[in-house]
């Protein structure tokens, strides 16, 4: 992970007189100065659902790499989820043409 | 008849109780559920209103406009984003008069983005002429429309109402909510029945120029808005003859024999009544006062606040250049002004007691940042 992080300025906590408030300058914008970075947000402890994919039944078509609306279903001449990234929105259970991808609680 | 829904349903609830009879609507986090939960009922046949859906909210209040003028009570719901987008027509409804009731979610202003709530979108509306209304929980939630519209549709009062709850600490929280039975609501809220209305037969205009009168029709919203505490008021003590449920323009609790207390407003009020009862646990006489209507601003019920020696104002929105917005117009009445749950930022039960506890004999204005770091 590269160092350029946006890190949260040094923060300001509990009680405080408005006169105590820190001024940041421009570190007190929001910017987030390096693309590319969403891979490093861990959005898979959002899922309640998790998709399996068995890979006996899959037929190869792509649909679920094609349809999952964040990137999640890596093709290395077979679907792979990424289940740092999949958010367990099912899209790729749905669209499967042969129902080889099942979903299973998460179980915390 | 009792159910256990979340205030997006309560919102729903409240809007097909008082038969609205147009909803035009766009989509927002953390409303939606609200437009969701009406367009099920249009296709269950449950709610038999024109449902709109329009290509902003913009337009939705636009459509809302010209839809109550043409004599349909309307509804709709917006947040954030969504009701700062209104804005130009929020003027317009309140200038030409037009009851329209509407709900919003609460949810902090971009930027940075956030989903989670704080007041500034509803409070951007304080200058609008619209009548503001904060509700605390799912149940005034719903019983807030129904009285809006009899408030509104009042001929000494006549503009427009918008109902606040927090997004997601309402918007989305299940409670036990009292659901009143069509018949009785109806008996409570009569047809609408306006004067003037918009009619192909006798065509006219609504809201036309007026350069040398534009001051006196303004101090007529004016007028409008300070009948309406009265109107309020006696709608708010017939909804109790009818429900059951008292409300008034501001509420107090524990403040009989308090020296200090906490003013408040919306879903904030209920834990911070926690706090207080922590704070009497430990010896310490604290009351809360919340403000339920804020336009019009229940002044006269506000003046007793100058009885006691500590009145801490906690507000979940902010002026900047400025401070707390509800701090700032009460300033000759507050000893301290605390800044808190901007964007949702977690604030809890422990937190206000803190802020009770520091803030007796301070003076001046403060933010509450919470534990944990920025
Ligand atoms: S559940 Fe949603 S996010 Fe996860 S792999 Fe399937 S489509 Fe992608
Ligand atoms: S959609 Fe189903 S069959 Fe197609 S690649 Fe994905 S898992 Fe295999």
């Amino acid at each position: 992970m590269s160092k350029k992080t946006s890190r949260p300025l040094k923060g300001v906590t509990g009680l405080v007189a408005e006169s105590e408030i820190p001024y940041h300058g421009v570190r007190g914008i929001p910017h987030i100065r390096e693309p590319g970075n969403a891979v490093r947000r861990k959005t898979g402890n959002w899922r309640i659902f998790k998709p399996v994919i068995d890979l006996e039944k899959c037929i190869r078509c792509r649909q679920c790499f094609i349809f999952c609306p964040d990137s999640a279903v890596i093709w290395k001449n077979h679907p792979e989820i990424d289940y740092w990234i999949c958010k367990g929105c099912l899209v790729c259970v749905r669209v499967c043409p042969v129902k080889a991808i099942k979903s299973e609680r998460e179980q915390e | 008849m009792k159910d256990l829904i979340d205030g997006n349903a309560a919102a729903a609830w409240g809007a097909r109780l008082s038969r609205v009879m147009v909803v035009p609507n766009f989509p927002i986090t953390p409303q939606t559920e609200i437009i969701e939960t009406l367009a099920k009922w249009k296709e269950t046949g449950e709610w038999t209103g024109e449902f709109l859906p329009m290509e902003s909210e913009h337009s939705v209040l636009s459509a809302a406009v010209a839809s109550e003028a043409a004599g349909a009570r309307t509804f709709t719901a917006s947040s954030s984003q969504g009701l700062v987008l209104m804005k130009e027509i929020h003027y317009v409804a309140s200038g030409m008069r037009l009851p329209i009731v509407m709900v919003n979610c609460s949810r902090g202003l971009a930027a940075p983005i956030t989903l989670w709530p704080d007041n500034n979108d509803f409070l951007s509306l304080r200058d609008s002429g619209w009548l503001m209304f904060f509700a605390q929980n799912n149940q005034e939630v719903l019983d807030f429309i129904i009285m809006a519209y009899k408030i509104s549709e009042n001929r000494d009062v006549l503009l427009p109402s918008i109902v606040n709850m927090e997004g997601f600490i309402l918007s989305y929280t299940r409670e036990p909510i009292e659901i009143p039975a069509q018949d009785v609501v109806d008996s409570f809220l009569p047809e609408y029945r306006p004067k003037v209305l918009l009619d192909p037969e006798k065509p006219m205009s609504l809201g036309v120029p007026s350069l040398h009168e534009y001051m006196y029709f303004r101090s007529q919203v004016h007028k409008a808005q300070m009948n309406a505490l009265n109107v309020a008021e006696r709608v708010f003590s017939e909804f109790e003859k009818t429900f059951g449920r008292s409300y008034g323009l501001v509420e107090k609790y524990m403040t009989d024999d308090a020296d200090s207390v906490f003013v408040t407003t919306g879903s904030l009020s209920t834990t911070v009544k926690a706090a207080v009862n922590a704070l009497r646990n430990e010896g310490r006489k604290f009351g809360l006062v919340r403000i339920v209507c804020y336009r019009p601003f229940p002044k006269k019920e506000l003046e007793f606040l100058s009885n006691f020696e500590n009145v801490i104002v906690l507000d979940n929105n902010l002026s900047p250049g400025m401070g707390g917005i509800v701090f700032s117009e009460l300033r000759n009445l507050a000893t301290a002004g605390v800044v808190v749950s901007l964007g949702g930022k977690h604030i809890g039960r422990d937190d206000f007691v803190k802020i009770g506890k520091k803030l007796s004999g301070a003076k001046g204005e403060f933010w509450y940042f919470g534990e944990k770091t920025v």
